[in-house]
């Protein structure tokens, strides 16, 4: 017996089932946690997040169209709940993530409280990436969300996707650091990385504040 | 390559994508360039650290909470099972509920002469009028006349969910406002169509700039899936940026009161945001 497709629930909620969209939440709610844990970098405003994109997606579900996969949509429903809790919240609680909250790869080898440490440092510096940036990385990166999927979620174009990946990761290098992590907790900060671009050479932090315009995809 | 290949270069380098002359060309330029092989080498390193995050668990008692808000979300709304089954089809109320609606709830609503104009503090209560009475809400303004207008809360500063529960609670006139559209709303509810006596609709189509906020009222109605009864405009910000917002009495829910926000004079596109107020 195969379980019915995600499009297939929706559609079944819409009837009237009224445990349609309970199966869907219960499928999808570990996903849409981690997305937003990874780019709010708390648990609790992750957890307020989460609640709110499934609320959203359930106010929204007339709204979904067919020609979407049903995740592409409950992402981008997620990462918007994510982005409105990031600003509700302004900056007043950028608390760090406690180590049994971080998530480790599954198998990733070596000594885990060291691997913890690590997961944490590398989490701290992802939260300190500016946001349009992290949310890339986080869905293509950490999620494995194909560029043209991503670029679906976010409305932008491919190219945009692909330069915000790129982008986010650099971030993230400096954030870590130019090699060695820090102890867990630390939060490393050294501008060591200059990115040098078409244009000459400027900072990386400088580099993310205006807005770029929307370049077309290369393909 | 004269230059330093830009971001999108080196991206389409690592992933391995886009032209293939061009990304020999920039593997070429790394190749011989320690500043960029520098930044192709840290981002690879940040991609690595990456892969140490893994899925991380559901905390405990997230997975009931969840169920519990959206059951909660889900009754308020009205249970789809329990609806007619005209309403189960949205290709057949979308516009037409929406249109009913209007001509039976909102012109006669309208008639009546407004009592609100400001909020908040009491701060510019001719500012308010001229709000209400401003092209925003679509086509050319007919000047004037109250007919077709909705009360305008007009609040300074950012409009929170909680800040309209306050005034909804205590501010005389959204409070009157709101009563008349949860009025309507018990009285006319699902079946928008029956207008009692002194409600005769106006004609509708010849005066679409009169019943201003229509896209508004129908963007919502399209976004939330049932019928809306309107209850008053508010002007404000929110979150920041300028908005035009629309609270609803739900109907056939006339308790219920939502907030639907849109950018500043454009109702053409869905709501940027919703908030269930009570």
């Amino acid at each position: 017996m195969s379980d019915p497709s995600d499009e297939a629930l929706l559609a079944a909620h819409l009837r009237g089932d009224p445990h349609a969209f309970g199966r869907l939440v219960a499928r999808h709610e570990r996903r849409v946690y981690g997305l937003c844990l990874r780019v709010l970098g708390n648990r609790e405003d992750a957890e307020d997040a989460t609640q709110e994109a499934f609320l959203a997606a359930l106010r929204k579900a007339a709204t979904f169209r067919q020609a979407a996969a049903f995740t592409t949509w409950l992402y981008r429903v997620a990462v918007n709940a994510a982005t409105d809790q990031a600003r509700r919240r302004g900056r007043a609680r950028l608390t760090l993530l406690d180590p049994e909250d971080v998530g480790l790869a599954a198998d990733p080898g070596g000594d885990p409280g060291e691997l913890v440490a690590t997961a944490v440092t590398v989490q701290a510096a992802l939260a300190q990436v500016p946001e349009e940036f992290r949310v890339a990385v986080v869905l293509c990166d950490l999620y494995r969300v194909p560029y043209a999927e991503a670029a679906q979620i976010l409305e932008v174009p491919v190219g945009t996707v692909k330069s915000r990946v790129f982008r986010g990761r650099l971030a993230l290098a400096e954030r870590l650091g130019d090699g060695k992590t820090g102890a867990a907790g630390e939060a490393p900060t050294r501008p060591t990385l200059r990115v040098v671009g078409g244009t000459g050479t400027e900072s990386l932090s400088r580099a993310s504040e205006p807005r770029e315009p929307d370049r077309p995809s290369q393909e | 390559m004269p230059d330093h290949p830009d971001h999108e270069q080196l991206a389409a380098l690592q992933a391995g994508d886009g032209d293939r002359r061009q990304r020999a060309q920039v593997a070429a330029h790394v190749a011989g360039c320690p500043s960029c092989a520098e930044v192709v080498a840290a981002v690879e390193r940040a991609r690595a650290r990456l892969a140490l995050l893994g899925e991380p668990e559901l905390p405990g008692g997230l997975h009931e909470r969840l169920a519990a808000a959206v059951g909660t979300e889900a009754a308020r709304a009205g249970r789809p099972a329990r609806r007619p089954a005209w309403y189960r089809r949205p290709a057949a109320w979308g516009a037409a509920a929406a249109a009913v609606l209007i001509a039976a709830l909102v012109v006669p609503l309208l008639n009546q002469p407004d009592s609100l104009t400001t909020a908040g503090g009491g701060a510019g209560g001719g500012a308010a009028q001229e709000t209400a009475q401003g092209p925003m809400y679509g086509g050319a303004d007919t000047g004037g006349t109250a007919a077709g207008r909705l009360p305008v809360l007009r609040l300074d500063g950012e409009v929170s969910a909680k800040r309209l529960r306050a005034a909804l609670a205590s501010d005389p006139a959204a409070k009157q406002a709101y009563r008349r559209a949860a009025a309507d709303a018990g009285t006319n509810g699902l079946r928008g169509e029956t207008t009692t006596d002194g409600r005769q609709a106006a004609p509708t189509p010849a005066a679409p700039s009169t019943t201003a906020p229509q896209p508004c009222l129908a963007a919502a109605t399209a976004q939330a899936g049932r019928p809306l009864v309107p209850a008053f405009m508010v002007e404000g910000n929110y979150q920041g940026r300028p908005a035009t917002m629309l609270v609803t009495a739900g109907a056939g829910d006339p308790g219920r009161a939502d907030l639907w926000v849109f950018p500043r004079g454009d109702c053409s596109g869905p709501p940027l945001a919703t908030e269930w107020l009570r």
